[in-house]
């Protein structure tokens, strides 16, 4: 017998031992169960503390989110201007804080016992009517997440920002997993950026042990909506992240 | 670190987003089960790795339909997981295959078969993660060389080096059953 005909056979009787597939489908769901459950709970603290500055904020700038794109329930056109704390340029700190929010250290600020009452991230830009995916935001050490479905030119597209501890990747799986990328600046930020069909891909470091991530993905591209244009977008929704940052009132 | 995983979560908005993963999961479970038990040898460490990679797609799931190829990204996931995988699955009991036998050790005609089997299978066990992989990849998903390379992230090189060292220690406890094959490039 030959090494590759031993080997096949070796791994067809290896492969027959697989566990149960129903089992594991279950089990996959309770997690995903789970993690709605999880979702849920910080939603519903976020909000808490929310109500709770809204009702010490005299300012009236401390309720105008960041920028006005975000849960649009109408639909409408978002604001195209940028956050007036970040604005869209690569010279100027994405970090920059908005200091009519109230922050993490204001006292007026109540937190909810053992969690977060803010977000890290906030896109400042987003092409179109979006709105925000509130199971897919995540608060975590080293991991925070936001995911936004938006309408552009006609076509449904989802925008994840996220930061993650770690280094510049080398490889992006969701764009093929190649290892060719485009060196960028965003923001005096040295980054790469992963293309394909469907999907860019930008990181950059923060220079703070974390990176921050743009991900832009269509199912279907159109005439309009082109591998380019999904790179553009990308772009510019980096150029506008920003970080320690509040969330925006549901709603607005 | 040179790499990090790509990661995303989605919330499931409506029926259809939950409809459309479960779709693809009850389609390609089985074979990912299939693949998995393959690559680490242990059904419970492929049950964990499964579920594992799963969860992870339904976090990521614009992304994986965005994917030219799911299937083939998902294998990628799995692949990547299991070599970064910290559970020494080490001190779990080796089920020794004889157990596996309802009827007992087998006796007879097939007996020495069987027996050259199981010694072949302990060897594999015994082979270092990304060399089994690397056979798993050659051998059980007929990937070439240069797709194996994408999927581990490393070179073709690197791919034929680990696959010979890997076809070298099984061949140096089984020789006698063994016949080399080939090892030119592998396409």
């Amino acid at each position: 017998m030959n090494t590759e005909d031993m080997l096949s056979d070796l791994f067809a009787h290896e492969a027959d031992r697989r566990p149960d597939s129903a089992t594991v489908l279950d089990a996959v769901h309770q997690r995903i169960a789970q993690r709605g459950r999880i979702a849920g709970v910080r939603a519903a603290s976020a909000l808490g503390a929310v109500a709770t500055v809204a009702v010490i904020a005299v300012s009236a700038s401390v309720l105008t989110a960041p920028s006005g794109h975000h849960a649009d329930p109408a639909g409408g056109a978002p604001q195209s201007t940028p956050a007036t704390t970040a604005p869209a340029t690569r010279t100027t700190t994405a970090l920059a804080t908005d200091t009519s929010t109230p922050q993490p250290s204001d006292p007026s600020v109540s937190s909810p016992a053992g969690g977060r009452s803010y977000s890290t991230i906030n896109a400042g830009w987003l092409p179109g009517p979006a709105k925000q995916n509130p199971a897919g935001t995540s608060n975590g050490p080293g991991f925070e997440e936001r995911d936004w479905d938006v309408t552009v030119d006609g076509v449904a597209m989802d925008v994840i920002i996220w930061t993650e501890s770690g280094s510049l990747p080398s490889q992006m799986q969701a764009t093929g997993g190649q290892s060719d990328y485009l060196p960028i600046t965003v923001n005096g930020h040295p980054g790469r950026e992963f293309v394909s069909a469907n999907v860019t891909i930008i990181a950059f470091d923060l220079g703070n042990g974390t990176v921050a991530y743009v991900g832009p993905s269509v199912q279907q591209k159109t005439a309009t909506i082109t591998s380019a244009r999904i790179a553009a977008i990308a772009v510019k929704v980096a150029d506008n992240m920003q970080f320690n940052q509040h969330d925006p009132f549901s709603g607005r | 670190m040179g790499e990090t995983t790509d990661s995303r979560s989605r919330g499931v908005l409506s029926h259809v987003d939950m409809s459309d993963f479960d779709d693809f999961a009850r389609r390609e479970l089985d074979g990912l089960l299939r693949y998995a038990t393959v690559l680490t040898g242990d059904r419970e460490l492929a049950r964990d790795l499964v579920q594992d990679v799963l969860f992870k797609a339904y976090r990521r799931w614009s992304l994986v339909v965005a994917a030219d190829h799911p299937r083939a990204y998902l294998r990628t996931m799995l692949t990547r997981a299991h070599l970064s995988w910290r559970r020494t699955w080490a001190v779990r009991n080796v089920v020794l295959p004889f157990d596996e036998l309802p009827e007992g050790p087998p006796t007879g005609d097939h007996a020495g078969a069987i027996a050259d089997r199981d010694a072949a299978l302990r060897r594999l066990s015994e082979l270092p993660r990304r060399q089994r992989s690397v056979l798993v990849l050659r051998y059980y998903e007929h990937l070439t060389d240069a797709e194996i390379a994408d999927v581990l992230g490393c070179s073709a090189v690197t791919v034929r080096g680990y696959a010979a060292r890997a076809l070298a220690n099984l061949r140096a406890d089984i020789a006698p059953t063994l016949v080399p094959t080939n090892q030119t490039e592998h396409s």
